[in-house]
C-alpha cells in the first residue's frame, strides 16, 4: 500500500462513514460526542475514523479546549482537486486521438466497401 | 452560514471525481470494440507525446489489464494497470485503475446511442471501496441526507 500524502488522502477518503463526518466539519467545528450522534456510533469507533482521518491531514484537533474539537484543513482536498485535473489531461488528450481514430477506421471502412 | 459550507462541501466532492462526457461520431458497438480490443487500443490510448506502446488484457470480469506508456522522444516509461471489473458490451465497461505506485481508483464509461452517435460518460473515482451500506446509517438529518447522496451519486 502506497504511503505518500496523496494515497493517505484517499484512502481516508475512501470510506463513506469519514466522508459524512467531512461533510459535518464543514458546517463548523464539533466535537467529538456531536460528531457520534448521527451516525449510532460508539465513541471510540469515531475516534478511529478520526484518527484516520487526522493523520491524512484532513483535520486537526485543538489542544487548547477540553472537549478538543475537530476541524476539517482543506489542504489535501486541494492535493486531490489538483490530481483529479492531471487525470482529466491525461484522458481529455487521449479521447482526442480516440475521436481521430475513430472517423479514420469509419473512413477506411466505407473506401473498402466502396472498392469491392 | 450552514448553507454556503454545504454547497461548498458538494463542490469539493465533485473535485473528487472526475467526469467527462463526449460524442463520438461512431455508434457504441464500434465505440466499445476500440475500447476494447487490444490493436485498436493502441492507437489513442495516451496523450500523443506519451501513446501506450504496448497493451495486455485478460478481456474478462476479474481479468486483469497492463498499458505501458512511453514518452516519444524514450525518455520515460509509465506503467498503469487494473482488474475489469464489469463488462456489459457496447454499453458499459468498469475497471480499476492505478499507476505503478499510484492510489488504485476505478473507472466506469457508458457508452449510450446518440442518434447514429454514441455519448461516451466517462467517470473516474478514488472510491474504489465505496459500499452501498444503508442499514446502519440512520438519524441524520435532511441536509446530510442530500450531501449523502450526492456524495453517492458521484462515487457509484
Amino acid at each position: 500500500m502506497a504511503s505518500d500524502p496523496l494515497s493517505l488522502t484517499l484512502s481516508a477518503l475512501a470510506d463513506p462513514t469519514r466522508r459524512a463526518i467531512l461533510a459535518r466539519l464543514a458546517l463548523g467545528e464539533t466535537s467529538v460526542t456531536e460528531l457520534a450522534e448521527p451516525f449510532r456510533m460508539s465513541l471510540p469507533a469515531v475516534s478511529k475514523h478520526l484518527k484516520v482521518l487526522e493523520r491524512a491531514g484532513l483535520i486537526s484537533r485543538s489542544r487548547e479546549a477540553q472537549w478538543r474539537p475537530c476541524r476539517i484543513e482543506a489542504g489535501p482536498l486541494a492535493d486531490v482537486a489538483q490530481w483529479v485535473e492531471a487525470y482529466r489531461r491525461f484522458w481529455e488528450a487521449s479521447f482526442d486521438r480516440l475521436d481521430t481514430y475513430l472517423n479514420e477506421i469509419q473512413r477506411q471502412e466505407r473506401e473498402d466497401a466502396s472498392n469491392k | 452560514m450552514p448553507q454556503t459550507n454545504e454547497a461548498q462541501t458538494i463542490a469539493e466532492a465533485d473535485d473528487r471525481t472526475l467526469v467527462i462526457t463526449r460524442i463520438f461520431d461512431a455508434p457504441p458497438a464500434l465505440v466499445f470494440q476500440v475500447w476494447t480490443d487490444q490493436a485498436h487500443i493502441l492507437n489513442w490510448l495516451g496523450p500523443r507525446k506519451y501513446p501506450a506502446v504496448s497493451f495486455e488484457h485478460d478481456f474478462r470480469v476479474g481479468g486483469a489489464w497492463r498499458a505501458c506508456l512511453k514518452a516519444l522522444d524514450g525518455s520515460e516509461t509509465l506503467w498503469q494497470g487494473g482488474v475489469y471489473r464489469e463488462i456489459r458490451a457496447p454499453n458499459r465497461l468498469a475497471y480499476s485503475f492505478a499507476w505503478d505506485d499510484g492510489p488504485e481508483t476505478l473507472i466506469t464509461v457508458d457508452f449510450l446511442p446518440h442518434g447514429a452517435k454514441t455519448r461516451m460518460v466517462f467517470t473516474q473515482t478514488p472510491f474504489e471501496t465505496v459500499e452501498r451500506r444503508d442499514g446502519h446509517r440512520h438519524g441524520w438529518n435532511s441536509s446530510f441526507d442530500r450531501l449523502r447522496d450526492q456524495v453517492r451519486a458521484r462515487a457509484a
